[in-house]
């Protein structure tokens, strides 16, 4: 998984696998999913994520099993 | 033109990588709809002929100018 964040727009990218996109949606204004060749979500674009995502705030945490 | 980091980087990805910068321009400069988002940005869709006349749709930022995202949208109406 990659995260990458845009200072210039504000605007986060989650890219959760390498994998080709073929379709982009939009679920609101602000916030579009790719999705593969089987429908599978592989990335998100938030927008103006300083106030909808907590950023740069940011970690990450590995439950055991 | 002028474009965002998120659309240089975008572009760069195989899906991305096949929209023509001409097919951009042509969508800004001839939309069959325009919607002005909550943040003033611009949304513009077009049909591309050489892509099977699927539509792009273009967003720029709100100087009008800035090109910040282009992607083929499936779900377009009009």
């Amino acid at each position: 998984m990659k995260i990458k964040y845009f200072q210039d727009t504000d605007t986060l990218y989650i890219e959760f696998r390498t994998v080709d996109v073929v379709e982009t949606k939009d679920y609101d204004e602000d916030t579009y999913i790719d999705l593969d060749a089987k429908g599978r979500v592989c990335g998100i674009t938030i927008e103006h994520a300083k106030e909808r995502a907590d950023i740069p705030a940011f970690s990450y945490e590995q439950i055991a099993a | 033109m002028k474009f965002t980091q998120y659309f240089e980087v975008m572009r760069l990805r195989p899906d991305r990588s096949a929209i023509e910068i001409e097919w951009i321009q042509r969508v800004i400069e001839h939309p069959i709809k325009e919607i002005v988002q909550q943040d003033g940005r611009i949304r513009r869709w077009a049909a591309i002929e050489e892509a099977n006349g699927r539509y792009l749709r273009v967003i720029l930022l709100s100087d009008g100018e800035t090109i910040h995202n282009a992607f083929f949208d499936r779900s377009f109406t009009l």
